[in-house]
């Protein structure tokens, strides 16, 4: 569901690659989490998949589309939520996801159950008329959230999606992509939470200056050193 | 001082960085180079202003008052400093991001205030530069005054928006006390820039009301500095500027003027600190809180309004409408200067029937249409909605960015509602024209056809230029439309359409006044074309690599 291959990019004049080389595939059915230091190179991977960044080298496939050669289709297959929450501040959060029904081409009947379902979880619909200058940030977290699954696509990419949200949300967020991944799709999320790596994920990738250092099942990779809990293996994994 | 130093050098970097990425480089050299090119293109304006200060001093001269270019000159830069500086200044007291570090460490309101009044007065010297400077270069120039005249005439620039901007930071103290507006920023720099214009209407009020009588007109030209006390009397610490620098005024009367101007500087920094201390905290301790505002949806609110589809190219132009209908800052700039058109060119409409009836417009309609259309490319440009309307998106563009929408069709949105807001000159020129008489019949007509041409290549001119070099690293919507250099980039291109309107439009109708609107016409229609097909061009190549 995605793929990346030899991926480099670098920022500028800079010396030094942001991402190196870089080559990965998270698989349908798998929740991968993204683990690294800041700075180690995750948003810029992210970026890199949606479309914000063009790789100097290398190809990123979403949902089998090149991001570069075919970005409409690419787009059209995934969701994105990025690491702050900035949406339109002078819409409603209702209107917002009109705007992104409408861009994504979802229907009203599949929008307005998505709608519906998502502010009843999220313990939102009482503010879906406010406009979003009005939200806290975990509320405009929420309906980033919620604009971004609202089509339904196969590939989730969400960039440290538990930061601002309430334990009841983060709970449902990590449910929701439980629930996707079992019907076969597929979610890749960064986080500095290990815990919520080590209890979600199927996989996990380490980086560590732009490059993978690690990756698989945490329970292999304790098991290759030595029952070492997660924390411990990515303390030494990135140490500088 | 030690503290005031340090924010002072803080906002030096930050502004002077900021500055460098607003014109899209890291490199000073380059940004040099671009600010010499601005310059260059803005010389036209300089030159006008400039030939406008002269005649003014030959005036004056002639009656043995050349001063009168200086209180005409400070004048228009006190004004300008009331009406620019309540925004800058609401801005930097209560909603710049330092604010929430600031407040905790153990510095007196005086010297946060302090800091942020010069950083704001440092950005002013660049207005002032253009309404002032070439004022003081004429008098030094002309009236052969000494050698200490300099001196002091850069004593005198620096210290002039002083008093203005202390008159303004009080105005925002007591909005901020005695309004309920702190989450509200928009709305109370709404509130605060008509303010600001009221102020600096006051003043030319206050400079014609001083020339209404005949009879002390006569006065004031015969007696000597009475053209200066007349003009600029209300307005004390300008006369005292002006005399201090003035030939016509004995060493010991500029000395005097000097001092005074000096004295009425320093009260105004001791008022500010006391003010400052008084008022300040009050008004910006608590200023992020509040509450949110509970409305219900409902369930069938949701139902209605999720229940309805539409194309994204519609979407799009909706969204665009939105977000420039409901940022207070936006329609400030953009919609407010259209609505007062009709007030402001009111008084005017019976001398400009009366000038322009020399001329038989009535065998002229192409004439009087392209006059028209020159108009509405200055007023369409001057409304920035084009120019700016990536930067507009600033961090949001991100979600324009990853949806399955070509960017031509952002692009094409962006035009189609700046073109469609090209409508409201148009309606307003319209309506003045058809109210004064000067706009009838088939000029009507060639007008609106003609004009929506033009604006449609101006649009896709300036929406081309912020495709390229897009504002997008902000937090304060401000800086996209007011501080955005593509604004000045669309005003130019709005200014050759205009003179493309004008010139042409006068020089064909000598030919054939049959001619003036055909021709235009397929003028702007093959600049549109040209500018529309770059303009998507544009987007297609640009849109992926704002990140980068």
């Amino acid at each position: 569901m995605i793929e990346i291959q030899h991926v480099s990019k670098r920022y500028g004049s800079s010396a030094r690659k942001a991402v190196a080389d870089l080559s990965f595939t998270v698989r349908p059915g798998e929740i991968c989490g993204f683990l690294g230091h800041n700075g180690a190179g995750k948003t810029t991977t992210i970026k890199m998949i949606v479309g914000l960044l063009k790789p100097d080298e290398g190809t990123v496939k979403v949902a089998g589309h090149d991001v570069q050669r075919e970005p409409l289709l690419a787009k059209q297959s995934l969701a994105f939520v990025p690491d702050t929450p900035e949406i339109y501040p002078q819409l409603t959060g209702l209107e917002y996801l009109n705007f992104i029904g409408d861009i994504y081409g979802v229907p009203a009947a599949q929008r307005q159950a998505r709608i519906s379902r998502f502010a009843e979880e999220f313990e939102l619909t009482g503010a879906l008329t406010d406009r979003i200058n009005a939200y806290s940030h975990g509320m405009q977290q929420k309906i980033v959230l919620m604009g971004a699954l609202l089509h339904n696509p196969p590939v989730w990419v969400l960039d440290e999606p538990m930061v601002g949200l309430d334990p009841r949300s983060a709970h449902i967020l990590k449910e929701l992509m439980a629930e996707h991944t079992k019907a076969g799709n597929t979610v890749l999320f960064s986080t500095h939470v290990l815990e919520v790596a080590e209890k979600l994920c199927d996989r996990v990738a380490i980086m560590k200056e732009g490059q993978i250092v690690a990756q698989g099942a945490v329970a292999d990779l304790r098991a290759e050193r030595g029952g070492e809990s997660l924390e411990s293996i990515f303390l030494g994994m990135t140490a500088r | 001082m030690r503290q005031l130093l340090a924010l002072l050098r803080i906002y030096r970097t930050n502004g002077w960085r900021s500055f460098l990425s607003s014109m899209g480089t890291k490199r000073q050299a380059l940004a040099i180079v671009m600010v010499v090119l601005i310059a260059m293109g803005m010389a036209p304006m300089l030159g006008t202003l400039g030939m406008t200060y002269l005649a003014v001093y030959q005036v004056g001269a002639g009656y043995g008052q050349g001063e009168l270019v200086l209180v005409t000159a400070f004048l228009a830069g006190v004004a300008a400093m009331l009406f620019l500086g309540l925004f800058q200044l609401i801005s930097a007291f209560y909603y710049s991001k330092d604010s929430s570090l600031l407040v905790p460490m153990p510095i007196p309101a005086r010297t946060i205030l302090l800091a942020k009044f010069i950083g704001v007065m440092a950005l002013e010297y660049l207005t002032l530069a253009v309404l002032v400077g070439p004022a003081l270069v004429i008098y030094g120039t002309l009236a052969g005054p000494g050698l200490l005249y300099w001196p002091t005439a850069v004593i005198i620039f620096l210290l002039l928006p002083v008093l203005p901007l202390v008159v303004a930071s009080l105005l925002a103290f007591v909005l901020m006390r005695v309004t309920n507006l702190r989450r509200s920023r928009d709305l109370l720099r709404l509130i605060g820039g008509g303010i600001g214009l009221f102020l600096a209407i006051s003043i030319s009020r206050l400079m014609n009301s001083g020339i209404k009588n005949p009879e002390a007109l006569v006065k004031a030209f015969a007696s000597k500095g009475g053209l200066i006390e007349t003009i600029g009397g209300r307005v004390p610490p300008v006369i005292w500027a002006t005399k201090a620098l003035g030939v016509g005024f004995t060493a010991g009367t500029q000395a005097l003027h000097f001092l005074l101007f000096v004295l009425a500087v320093g009260v105004g920094f001791a008022v500010l600190a006391w003010a400052g201390e008084l008022l300040f905290w009050g008004g910006l301790i608590g200023s992020g809180d509040g509450k949110r505002r509970e409305t219900k949806a409902g369930q069938a609110a949701l139902q209605k309004s999720a229940g309805i589809e539409r194309s994204a190219l519609r979407a799009l132009v909706g969204r665009e409408a939105k977000l420039l209908l409901r940022t207070p800052v936006f329609v400030l700039n953009s919609v407010i200067p259209l609505a007062v058109l009709p007030f402001a060119l009111a008084p005017a409409i019976g001398q400009i029937r009366s000038a322009l009836g020399q001329f038989d417009l009535a065998r002229n309609p192409g004439l009087v249409a392209a006059a028209a259309i020159a108009f509405l490319c200055f007023l369409n440009a001057a409304g920035n909605i084009a120019a700016t309307a990536v930067s507009r998106e600033g961090p949001y563009i991100w979600i324009s960015q990853t949806s399955p929408v070509p960017p031509r069709t952002h692009a094409l949105a962006k035009l189609l509602f700046a073109n469609l807001f090209a409508f409201l000159p148009m309606a307003l020129i319209v309506g003045v024209g058809a109210y004064s008489g000067l706009l009838r019949g088939s000029a009507v007509i060639g007008f609106v056809v003609v004009g929506a041409l033009a604006t449609g290549a101006l649009n896709a001119g300036g929406l081309t230029i912020d495709l390229i070099r897009p504002l997008l690293k902000w937090e304060d919507p401000q800086r996209a439309i007011k501080q955005n250099l593509n604004g000045l980039f669309g005003l130019l291109i709005g200014v050759v359409g205009a003179v493309i309107a004008g010139v042409g439009g006068f020089a064909l109708n000598l030919v054939s006044p049959a001619l003036v609107l055909p021709i235009l016409g397929l003028l702007f229609a093959g600049l549109a074309a040209a500018l529309t097909t770059l303009c998507l061009k544009t987007a297609d190549a640009r849109w992926g690599r704002y990140s980068d």
